[in-house]
């Protein structure tokens, strides 16, 4: 079982990316050889996300956030939703999803890392770096 | 005497569908004085984007049009692209090209069948509702919607908007390493395909008697994807190319999504009429499971469009699995293109119906006009004629929320893709 999976979440183009690069910098640290923890990226999963959550322990969720006022924070779970994700067409966006998982009580622990985006939709220099400063400290402490 | 009273009930935002619509409907002295489906997404222009862009573009483009069914735009285009320029495929393409089709529709469709349509039958409000009470059941269709996106992913690198087609064939074949993984999913996913059928045939629908016209792409021998002619269940039966001498589309105030109608007639596309017209090609096992429960084919009950996505469902899984069966990497992926100047005509099988494409190239393969006509748009006139119907049956009379339930229960029922339709705007320019 994998114990934690670090899921960056986004469109690989554009500033919605920007939960692709942090995970792509840690998918060859010590962190990832350890063993224990998984990174990976989902391109908009919708309910998909859940079978990616299924077996892990804990997960950390990572996305672009808009309107944000950090650079990069932990953000509870409604905050998240609302900040990271439209809603899909068919209404079933990261809420929704987090809400059927929960539903089917499949849920793992989850923490929640938003990245800033610019006004302009960019990702910024800074969001990428405070994120990667938040998400190594977060490891360090669950690696013991 | 059932009491006549005046009716009116506007649906701003239909939940649970593709996109954004409406739905108006007003009833006097016991008729149904206006009923629309209104669209009012803005029109997307797409085939205007196409213009001037050369054919290796296509396909990555077309996929953009719409996240549930990518898959479908692509394999339109390239076989009217293929067409056009004269570009043969071997026999691995097209059958690969079918295991990528199979993907489409089972993640298409479990989503469907499990997220959208399930809670009107089960009456609830949405799917995190319908989890407490059958948690196996949504859990069955995530497992299924999950293989589905992986199998799109195995062909096209990722299952949103997938980038390995390409005109000829895929820019990459998967190893057989990953295809043998594949297949022992797919098998494993047999049993919860077999259990998702049966649920589907105990479900009890509301009864609905319709005469509709079923068009769909019919093959000599196979359940029809992504080749056949197109046919109806009137006597139509007609080749890509004679798409636009029998079928009209139409501009009404109240959609930006044009209507189709076959021969001045709505009509319906879709898993119902597929199954309505291709019932014979489907393995003995599973005809025989669909008449053991007395489903009669062909169907004149719109609502049995979630039964036919559960035996489409059915047969896809198994159907991939026996193409994968003794899958090899080929030597190349896809075939050498050459362009040249012509006229190209694709029509594919999208979940929710029949996709046609027209591409018209020029020498150096470079798009010069285009023109898409959705499955969504197709349904538009037989959704409203449905509506009309399955409320008077229902009875004008019902209070409204039964009224509107119904109406969405109906319209719902056809998964409509509503940002798929919306790609025309005709502008009429008066000077005088």
């Amino acid at each position: 079982m994998t114990r934690l999976a670090v899921i960056g979440i986004g469109s690989p183009f554009g500033g919605d990316r920007i939960a692709w690069s942090l995970i792509e910098r840690l998918q060859h640290s010590r962190f990832a050889s350890a063993g224990g923890m998984s990174f990976e990226v989902s391109d908009r999963p919708g309910p998909a996300l859940l079978e990616r959550l299924s077996g892990a322990e804990r997960a950390i969720l990572i996305d672009a956030v808009a309107g944000a006022d950090e650079p990069a924070a932990w953000y509870a779970e409604d905050a998240f939703a609302r900040l990271s994700a439209p809603l899909s067409g068919h209404a079933i966006g990261l809420a929704e999803t987090l809400d059927l998982g929960r539903a089917l009580g499949d849920l793992p622990a989850l923490e929640l890392l938003g990245l800033r985006l610019q006004p302009d939709g960019s990702a910024g220099p800074r969001a990428c770096a405070a994120g990667l400063r938040l998400l190594i400290r977060r490891l360090r402490n669950l690696s013991g | 005497m059932t009491e006549r009273r005046d009716v009116r009930i506007e649906v701003p935002v239909l939940a649970r569908v593709e996109g954004e619509g409406a739905l108006s409907l007003e009833v006097r002295d016991g008729r149904i004085e206006r009923l629309q489906l209104r669209i009012y997404e803005p029109p997307r222009l797409f085939e205007k984007f196409l213009e001037g862009r050369g054919h290796e573009e296509i396909p990555d483009a077309v996929a953009r049009i719409c996240g549930i069914c990518p898959v479908a735009y692509q394999m339109s285009a390239v076989a009217a692209l293929e067409q056009a320029m004269g570009v043969g495929i071997d026999d691995w393409v097209r059958r690969m090209r079918r295991v990528f089709y199979c993907g489409e529709w089972l993640q298409s469709h479990a989503l469907h069948i499990h997220l959208l349509a399930a809670p009107d039958f089960l009456g609830y409000d949405s799917v995190v509702e319908m989890a407490k009470g059958h948690p196996d059941l949504v859990r069955r269709g995530l497992r299924l919607q999950a293989l589905g996106n992986d199998l799109i992913a195995l062909f096209g690198g990722r299952s949103v908007h997938p980038v390995g087609a390409c005109v000829g064939g895929f820019h990459h074949a998967p190893t057989v390493a990953a295809v043998a993984a594949m297949r022992t999913r797919l098998n494993d996913a047999q049993e919860d395909a077999r259990a998702l059928l049966d649920w589907a045939l105990a479900l009890p629908v509301p009864d609905s008697d319709q005469d509709f016209v079923s068009v769909a792409l019919r093959h000599p021998q196979d359940y029809a994807m992504a080749e056949g002619c197109i046919v109806s269940d009137r006597g139509l039966d007609i080749g890509a190319e004679a798409f636009e001498a029998h079928f009209r589309e139409l501009q009404v105030p109240h959609s930006t999504a044009l209507h189709a109608l076959l021969h001045d007639e709505p009509y319906m596309v879709g898993p119902l009429a597929r199954l309505n017209l291709n019932h014979e090609r489907l393995p003995e096992a599973l005809r025989e499971r669909l008449l053991a429960a007395g489903l009669r084919l062909p169907s004149r009950n719109p609502f049995h469009s979630l039964i036919a996505r559960a035996a489409e469902i059915a047969f896809i899984v198994g159907e991939a699995a026996r193409l994968l069966a003794d899958y090899a990497e080929p030597p190349l992926p896809a075939a050498a293109v050459t362009p040249r100047a012509g006229m190209g005509f694709g029509a594919t099988e999208a979940p929710r119906g029949l996709l046609w494409h027209r591409y018209e190239v020029d020498d150096a393969g470079h798009v010069r006009s285009a023109r898409i006509v959705p499955p969504t748009s197709q349904n538009q006139a037989r959704i409203e004629a449905d509506l009309r119907q399955s409320l008077e049956l229902l009875g004008l009379d019902q209070p409204d929320e039964a009224l509107r339930l119904r109406g969405e229960q109906v319209i719902r029922s056809y998964d409509p893709c509503i940002s798929c339709a919306t790609h025309f705007l005709r502008l009429d320019v008066r000077r005088r």
